[in-house]
């Protein structure tokens, strides 16, 4: 890389505002090696290449972008189901990475995950009580003797009822993901990490989903981190957005003034090409292209090849993530070059 | 409704899979049974009648020494079924801890177990077993090891497959967040997922050790005279065969419709575990 992005220690006004932020990345970097054939020379697939967030107490975070800009290995990274090749993941000011064992465990109690897919992320040889109950044992959460009536108010929390004895196959998408949502609740977590925990479902069922997160959310405190690509959910349901394009934060700014007024051009194209539900909305602006690959990305701005705006240094300089406007951006029109 | 259950309805479906069942099962029962089922001792020698053809007396016919072929093969069945069984039961064993780690932990473990697999692969399984059973002396229980200890390869990989796949799969992960150890995980969550293809390959490897250990006693490197087993009436059976069809034709048959059920149950199973058809099926 000729010009490395300098970023800013923190760049979340959310987290500077509440005292010390749960959770921190700091130049977060996840690269994979892709090799084709015995003789190719490896090449790295750059799915997170240097991120910077931090995520405060009782708030959702939003991680937003297209599919393979690396949203999804960022919720890998948080769990710990993958290290970092490089930069920190902290909780509570301390890297995880270290963490083996009991710490291990102990973390894995506090954050917890929601997949994108319901269908794929629940046992299909274990009923409920099974799936529920595990989290309490391994955990030593309750008695033996507890753990029927634990699972039923985990059931209720999550708007089902007496399904002890059933099998996923028997339950529709939103009721999987009603389940495994209670399951990530089981441990009480302090954070949840939800990987587009809408997209595989029915319209009329995500808005079911979503306000449940909603009540999840305002009853029991826990901070998401929620990630989509759907900005109407995000829009909804979030604190503070950060958009992410080919593994770098692009901008971030609190959720109202992120869709008041979008800086980067990507933002705005993004914002603008999602469907609205206002009747007679203005004609969609359309992102031309797809998502270059993570294995060669543009020089300079990595947004360049797409950008409407583009000008001179637009290929050749790499933007930093600056507040100069007062929002953190990356783009040669917001910053100085 | 468990997954077995689900599977058990779909196997229903499949009419010559459930025949195949049905004649795995009175196999097995007659195996069992033998002892009360059987007509005549099997090793009992009657010289009077030497090589009698079918008969009310002898519904099967006697063969050389005038011991009644019904009795020899329904006690035949109790060698042919044990040591599918057994020796099926040591190559899947083998089989699922060398696929589970080797899946599982990957890398160098995995590299080292998977050529070990292909260098056993290399090995002509039949003449292996011969040159074993020429040096050892020839029982019943060193076919079953034999059989098995040369019979895990594919199982080896089947479960190494079913471990890459699973392992990477989101319910997986969510046992790992939820705190599970890697015994965990293996247990509760990969291993009960990755048996449905080792069933099926358990099923069809009976089907081949029945066949194998028939092939052995044919040769006579198997149970040794005067015990009975399919494969050794048959060895007879070729010294008559001009005069006394019986002793071919009715081992011969036996062997034929009990490896035929046993690869008709596979399939059905097969089919009915397919994990592409779970979702369709509903509550």
């Amino acid at each position: 890389m000729a010009v490395e992005a300098d970023l800013p220690k923190s760049v979340s006004k959310v987290g500077e505002e509440l005292a010390e932020p749960i959770i921190e990345a700091r130049g977060l970097k996840k690269h994979f090696p892709v090799k084709r054939g015995p003789m190719a020379r490896t090449e790295w697939l750059r799915a997170v290449d240097g991120l910077d967030f931090s995520l405060g107490r009782d708030t959702v975070f939003a991680l937003v972008g297209e599919s393979g800009c690396g949203k999804s290995t960022v919720a890998r990274l948080l769990l710990k189901l993958l290290e970092p090749t490089s930069g920190e993941m902290l909780f509570r000011g301390r890297d995880i990475a270290p963490l083996r064992g009991d710490a291990l465990k102990a973390y894995r109690r506090a954050v917890q995950i929601i997949f994108q897919d319901p269908f794929a992320s629940l046992n299909p040889r274990r009923n409920v009580l099974d799936t529920l109950s595990e989290p309490m044992k391994i955990h030593g959460l309750a008695e033996p003797s507890q753990y029927e009536i634990r699972v039923l108010e985990l059931l209720s929390k999550v708007g089902m009822g007496d399904v002890l004895g059933r099998y996923p196959h028997e339950f529709s998408g939103g009721q999987r993901q009603r389940i495994c949502i209670a399951r990530a609740l089981a441990v009480s977590p302090e954070v949840i990490v939800a990987d587009e925990p809408l997209s595989a479902l029915d319209v009329s069922i995500q808005a079911q989903i979503l306000n449940l997160l909603q009540d999840l959310r305002s009853e029991s405190g826990i901070s998401f981190i929620f990630i989509s690509h759907d900005l109407r959910v995000v829009e909804y349901f979030s604190d503070e957005v950060a958009v992410m394009y080919l593994g770098k934060i692009i901008e971030q700014a609190p959720s109202v003034e992120l869709f008041k007024e979008p800086r980067h051009p990507y933002t705005e194209v993004l914002l603008a090409s999602s469907p609205g539900l206002e009747p007679g909305a203005k004609k969609r602006a359309v992102l031309g292209g797809e998502v270059p690959s993570p294995i060669h990305i543009p020089s300079g701005c990595p947004f360049h090849p797409r950008c409407p705006k583009k000008f001179s240094p637009c290929d050749k300089v790499v933007p930093r993530l600056q507040a100069t406007s007062g929002r953190p951006v990356a783009c040669h029109l917001w910053n100085p070059y | 409704m468990r997954l077995s259950t689900v599977t058990w309805r779909r196997f229903k479906r499949n009419r010559l899979a459930f025949a195949g069942a049905v004649v795995v099962l009175a196999l097995i029962t007659i195996a069992l049974g033998a002892p009360a089922i059987a007509p005549y001792e099997p090793t009992a020698i009657d010289l009077h009648n030497v090589l009698s053809p079918p008969s009310a007396e002898h519904p099967f016919g006697t063969d050389d020494l005038g011991r009644d072929v019904l009795s020899r093969m329904i006690y035949g069945s109790r060698i042919s079924l044990s040591v599918g069984f057994v020796a099926v039961g040591i190559a899947i064993s083998i089989g699922i801890i060398i696929g589970s780690l080797a899946g599982y932990y990957g890398g160098i473990l995995d590299s080292v177990l998977m050529r070990f697999v292909d260098i056993m692969l290399t090995i002509p399984t039949f003449f292996l077993m011969l040159t074993v059973i020429a040096i050892v002396e020839p029982s019943i229980w060193t076919i079953m090891i034999v059989i098995g200890v040369t019979g895990w390869m594919d199982v080896a990989r089947l479960v190494r497959a079913e471990f890459l796949t699973l392992k990477q799969r989101d319910f997986v992960l969510a046992a790992k967040t939820s705190g599970a150890g890697n015994l965990r995980t293996i247990f509760r969550h990969i291993l009960p997922n990755a048996l449905s293809p080792v069933f099926v390959a358990a099923t069809f490897g009976v089907a081949g050790a029945i066949l194998v250990e028939s092939a052995l006693s044919f040769l006579g490197l198997g149970v040794q005279p005067p015990n009975p087993s399919w494969g050794s009436i048959l060895t007879t059976g070729k010294d008559y065969i001009e005069v006394s069809w019986w002793l071919s034709l009715y081992p011969g048959l036996a062997i034929l419709i009990t490896v035929l059920s046993y690869n008709l149950v596979g399939e059905g199973l097969r089919d009915a575990l397919d994990p592409r058809l779970w979702e369709t099926e509903g509550p």
